[in-house]
């Protein structure tokens, strides 16, 4: 901290103010404008530059002659009707230009998707499912095995009480015939279906059974 | 006791029928069909294969020169879903092996599967080029075959055949599935266990073996030969007297026809002849019958 404050700050209070004259600030600035520009040009390089630039600016030079020589016109106010008129219809061209092209390319957009949607269509017709309903008869065709077991149990039972028949070759050649038509008849049973009618396999079934019996008959008159 | 047994077994029969049919009752099932469809260029040589069950075949040829195709499955059941299980099982593949275009179906199941509820069925719709030789493999169902030009090998068990405007080299093989055709030509070779037989406007070379079937041929014309063997069957022909006869008949009835004269036996002759001596150049209809009737109109 200062001892003696009060006494410096007296001081100061009691120095006198000096203005400089006016000419001394421009001289001074004049001087610290020119020195470093005239420095600055004595250190730049001289560049002659070429034939073709000098004609360019030549003929630029002429043409701004020529134009300050032209004449002025000003235009009827109908003029700039047309010439407003012949814009907007450029820009209604363009507009049109522009319009059609967009709906060009959405055309061709919507004919590439529908073309897509139909290969699509076409594949999967080529796996094409559909659905439909039928009312048909339903049938029991557990109905056909009826009494099968029976019979050849009622055939085997005869034959162990005859035995010499059933061993001639005829009985054998109908049991066997027989056995043959049974299992036959299994495996239409296995086909046979309770929602489709199937006539013709019926009718096989029913032609089986007929000479199944005629078999059995002829088994039984051998026996007896 | 003969008389009882009939009675027992003729009742039995009329009961397991009526039951039958008193057992139908309606209810709606759910239809879901697949449809598959595709072209094959076909070349000279080139032939159709087709083995499938539980099908629908319409096969007919035509002036083109591809194969066409169109196969349909078809499930039934009252519940959809269960419709829709069963029809993904179903499966199909075709390809080409040398010559031969394959085309198959069949069911698929794997390990934990259960066999399908549904009543399930193959519909296929085939045109191929008339020349294209044909061969049919099929179990259940139906077959329908026209206008072929060349080889057509058929074997089914338990599908009815039909067959219309087919010539060249015809063979069917059938159990339990009847044979009917019209206007057929070329070399035929039958074999048909309990498959009935019903032929009209045919010609050529003719052999057929049968058990348990019924035999209608009817106009016969331009025949080269006309074999058949057949046991338990009946046998019709409406032939006329234009034709050599050989008929070897064992516990057959036959009522010969009033313009039909029989040759004196011969040595070695084991079966009764017709026209040998008196028209040698007619062609031979021969027939062997164990058991069953014969009938010429």
């Amino acid at each position: 901290m200062e001892k003696n404050r009060h006494i410096l700050k007296d001081a100061l209070q009691h120095l006198q103010n000096f203005s400089p004259k006016q000419g001394a600030w421009e001289e001074i600035q004049k001087d610290l404008s020119e020195a470093p520009l005239k420095e600055a040009v004595s250190k730049l390089k001289s560049i002659s530059p070429p034939e073709q630039i000098w004609d360019a600016i030549s003929d630029e030079k002429a043409k701004q002659e020529k134009l300050s020589q032209l004449k002025t016109y000003t235009p009827d106010a109908e003029i700039w009707d047309q010439i407003d008129k012949s814009l907007n219809a450029d820009a209604k061209k363009k507009s049109f230009i522009r319009t059609f092209r967009i709906t060009s390319w959405a055309a061709a957009a919507a004919m590439l998707i529908l073309m897509g949607c139909f290969l699509i269509i076409q594949s999967k017709q080529t796996g094409n499912i559909s659905y439909s309903f039928e009312i048909v008869e339903t049938e029991n065709v557990n109905l056909w095995q009826n009494d099968d077991s029976e019979i050849m149990e009622a055939l085997k039972e005869i034959c162990t009480s005859n035995p010499l028949v059933c061993e001639t070759p005829g009985f054998k050649q109908k049991q066997k015939e027989l056995r043959f038509l049974n299992e036959q008849k299994d495996r239409i049973l296995q086909n046979l279906n309770s929602y489709e009618k199937n006539k013709q396999l019926e009718i096989t079934l029913t032609k089986i059974e007929l000479e199944k019996n005629d078999l059995v008959k002829a088994m039984i008159s051998e026996i007896l | 006791m003969k008389k009882a047994i009939h009675k027992i077994t003729s009742a039995y029969l009329l009961l397991t029928i009526l039951s039958i049919g008193l057992a139908c009752a309606q209810t709606t099932v759910q239809v879901i069909t697949k449809t598959f469809d595709g072209e094959k260029a076909w070349t000279g040589g080139m032939r159709l294969e087709l083995n499938s069950e539980n099908a629908e075949i319409h096969c007919e040829a035509y002036t083109g020169k591809t194969i066409q195709y169109e196969v349909q499955f078809v499930a039934k059941h009252p519940e959809k879903n269960r419709a829709e299980a069963d029809l993904k099982k179903m499966k199909w593949i075709s390809g080409k092996q040398g010559k031969t275009l394959f085309i198959r179906n069949y069911i698929e199941l794997s390990q934990n599967d259960t066999r399908p509820e549904s009543n399930l069925k193959a519909i296929y719709h085939i045109k191929i080029p008339e020349s294209c030789p044909l061969t049919i493999n099929n179990y259940f169902g139906e077959i329908i075959v026209k206008n072929t030009r060349n080889t057509l090998n058929i074997k089914s068990e338990f599908a009815t055949i039909t067959l219309s405007n087919i010539s060249g080299n015809i063979e069917l093989e059938s159990k339990f599935g009847d044979i009917s055709g019209t206007a057929l030509e070329g070399t035929i070779k039958i074999i048909s266990n309990r498959s009935d037989i019903d032929f009209t406007n045919i010609s050529g070379l003719i052999d057929i073996e049968a058990s348990v079937a019924k035999i209608s041929l009817e106009q016969i014309h331009d025949l080269t030969r006309l074999n058949i063997t057949a046991k338990k069957s009946e046998i019709s022909l409406t032939s006329g007297n234009d034709y050599r006869y050989i008929l070897g008949l064992e516990k057959a009835d036959f009522k010969k026809p009033d313009w039909m004269k029989l040759d004196s036996p011969q040595q070695n002759d084991v079966a009764q002849k017709s026209n040998f001596i008196a028209h040698p150049q007619y062609p031979i209809i021969d027939i062997k019958l164990t058991v069953g009737t014969f009938q010429i109109k």
